[in-house]
C-alpha cells in the first residue's frame, strides 16, 4: 500500500496559508479604510469584497473561510492523516468538496454578477481547489487503509 | 475516479472563464458620464471657497471620517520638468476614490494658481460608488507662481473589452520613476511594490497621499452643481469633507513652498493643519 510522502505537509501548508488570507479578508470586509483603486479596472476598487454577495446569509465569506480553514488545518494535521478512524478521512473528503463547490459559486459571482476579481480573493480559491485536488486523489489510499485497519481490529476481537 | 472529479471540477472551472470571456461586450455596452468643460458656475464656487470656510472647518470634519497625508521626512524637494516646488497627481478617471480627491485637490490648488482646462465627469457606473460627480484633469493646467502641477489620467471611465478602462494618459519618465519610488511599502503602509493604487499624490515630497482621504459616499447622488454650490456651508458634510481634505493639501504645499503665499500659509485653516500634520 502506497504511503503518503509529500501531501500532509502540502495541506497543511496550504490550509495555513488560507487561514491567513481568510484573515486578512475578514478584516478588510470590515475595516473599510482602503479607499484605494488598482491601475487596472478589473481587479477594482473593493468591488468584490463589499459587494452584495460578499455575504452569504448576512455572514461576510471571508468569514466562511475561517470557518472552512479552521477545521481543514486541523483535519490536515500529521496525526489526523495518521488516524485509523475513517471518519477523520471523510470529514476531510467532505469538507475539501464543499470548499470547492464554494469556489465554484464564488467564481460565478465575480465573474457574471460583481464582474470583478479580487486578487486575494482567488489566492484563496487557488489554495482551496489545490486542497481539493491533494485530498481527492489520496482518499482512496487513506480510506482504505482506515477500512482494513478497521478489519484488523475485527479480527483481532 | 478520483481524476475523475478532479477533472470535471477544472472543466467546470474552464467553462466558465471561456463563457465570460467569450461574453465580455457586457462590460463595454456599459453607460459612462461623458468628459464635458466644466460649467464656469461650477468653476467659480470651487476656486472661490471662502477664506471663512476653509478656517471655519480647518481639519474637522464632523460626520465623515478625513484621512490626513502621510508626512515625508528627510526627501530632497520634488522637482518636475526641471521646476521645483512640484506636485504631482496619478489617478483614473474611473476611480471613485480618485472623484473624491480632486475636489479637494482643486480646491486646494485654487489657493496656489488658476486653473483652466477643468472638465467634468463622473467615475465609473458599475464599480463602488457609482457615477460619482467629479472633475477630470485630463487637458486641465495650473498655473501658479508658487510650484509645478503635473497630473496623469491613467484611464478613462469607459470600460473596454478585456474588463478594465480604455488607456488615457502615460507618466512621462520623469513621473514614473517617481510614482515607483514612493508608491512603496517603505513610504506607504499598506503599498505593494510595483502596483499603483489610485489616487496618488505626492505633494513636494512633504506629504504623500494613497487613496481618498475621505469616502465618495459623502457625494452620492449630488451633481457637480451641488457639491460645489455647497462649498460656503461650512455645516455641509461634503464641504466638511472636501476642506478638511483642501487644508490638509494646502499645509503640504506651504511646507514646499516656504509658506508662500502668506495669506494662504498664515491662514488659521492651514495653521491647523499644519499643527495636526507636525510640518511646523
Amino acid at each position: 500500500m502506497p504511503s503518503l510522502r509529500w501531501q500532509p505537509t502540502a495541506t497543511l501548508l496550504l490550509s495555513l496559508a488560507g487561514l491567513g488570507i481568510s484573515i486578512y479578508l475578514t478584516i478588510t470586509h470590515f475595516d473599510k479604510v482602503a479607499l484605494v483603486c488598482s491601475d487596472n479596472g478589473a481587479i477594482n476598487c473593493a468591488k468584490v469584497t463589499t459587494s452584495p454577495q460578499s455575504e452569504i446569509f448576512g455572514i461576510p465569506v471571508a468569514m466562511l473561510g475561517l470557518v472552512y480553514f479552521i477545521p481543514m488545518i486541523a483535519l490536515c494535521l500529521p496525526m489526523a492523516w495518521r488516524s485509523v478512524d475513517r471518519r477523520v478521512h471523510l470529514a476531510r473528503l467532505i469538507l475539501s468538496i464543499i470548499g470547492v463547490g464554494m469556489i465554484i459559486y464564488l467564481l460565478i459571482a465575480e465573474l457574471f454578477i460583481i464582474k470583478a476579481i479580487c486578487l486575494w480573493c482567488s489566492g484563496v480559491h487557488l489554495i482551496t481547489f489545490i486542497l481539493f485536488v491533494i485530498i481527492v486523489t489520496v482518499s482512496p489510499v487513506v480510506l482504505a487503509r482506515s477500512y482494513e485497519s478497521d478489519d484488523t481490529a475485527y479480527q483481532g476481537a | 475516479m478520483a481524476w475523475g472529479v478532479v477533472g470535471l471540477v477544472i472543466l467546470i472551472i474552464v467553462v466558465l472563464v471561456v463563457v465570460k470571456l467569450t461574453s465580455g461586450t457586457s462590460t463595454t455596452n456599459a453607460t459612462s458620464t461623458p468628459v464635458t468643460t466644466a460649467p464656469a458656475s461650477v468653476v467659480h464656487d470651487v476656486t472661490n471657497v471662502p477664506a471663512s470656510v476653509f478656517n471655519k472647518i480647518g481639519v474637522t470634519s464632523n460626520e465623515v471620517p478625513v484621512s490626513a497625508p502621510i508626512v515625508l521626512s528627510g526627501q530632497p524637494a520634488l522637482s518636475l520638468k526641471g521646476k521645483s516646488p512640484a506636485m504631482l497627481y496619478l489617478g483614473a478617471e474611473y476611480c471613485p476614490y480618485c472623484a473624491a480627491e480632486r475636489w479637494a485637490m482643486t480646491v486646494a490648488l485654487s489657493r496656489f494658481g488658476t486653473w483652466s482646462g477643468l472638465k467634468i465627469t463622473a467615475s465609473s457606473h458599475t464599480d463602488v460608488y457609482p457615477a460619482t460627480h467629479t472633475f477630470s484633469y485630463r487637458n486641465a493646467t495650473l498655473t501658479s507662481p508658487y510650484l509645478t502641477f503635473s497630473s496623469v489620467e491613467e484611464l478613462t471611465n469607459i470600460p473596454a473589452a478585456n474588463g478594465s478602462y480604455t488607456s488615457l494618459q502615460t507618466p512621462t519618465k520623469e513621473e514614473a520613476a517617481i510614482i515607483s519610488k514612493y508608491n512603496d511599502p517603505k513610504y506607504i503602509t499598506g503599498a505593494t511594490a510595483g502596483q499603483v493604487s489610485f489616487p496618488f499624490v505626492n505633494i513636494g515630497n512633504k506629504a504623500l497621499i494613497s487613496g481618498a482621504s475621505f469616502s465618495p459616499a459623502v457625494l452620492s447622488n449630488l451633481t457637480w452643481s451641488d457639491i460645489a454650490s455647497n462649498l460656503d456651508d461650512p455645516t455641509n458634510p461634503a464641504t466638511q469633507a472636501i476642506v478638511a481634505t483642501a487644508n490638509y493639501m494646502s499645509a503640504a504645499i506651504c511646507a514646499s513652498t516656504s509658506n508662500a503665499p502668506a495669506s494662504v500659509c498664515d491662514s488659521p485653516g492651514v495653521q491647523a493643519a499644519t499643527k495636526a500634520l507636525k510640518l511646523g
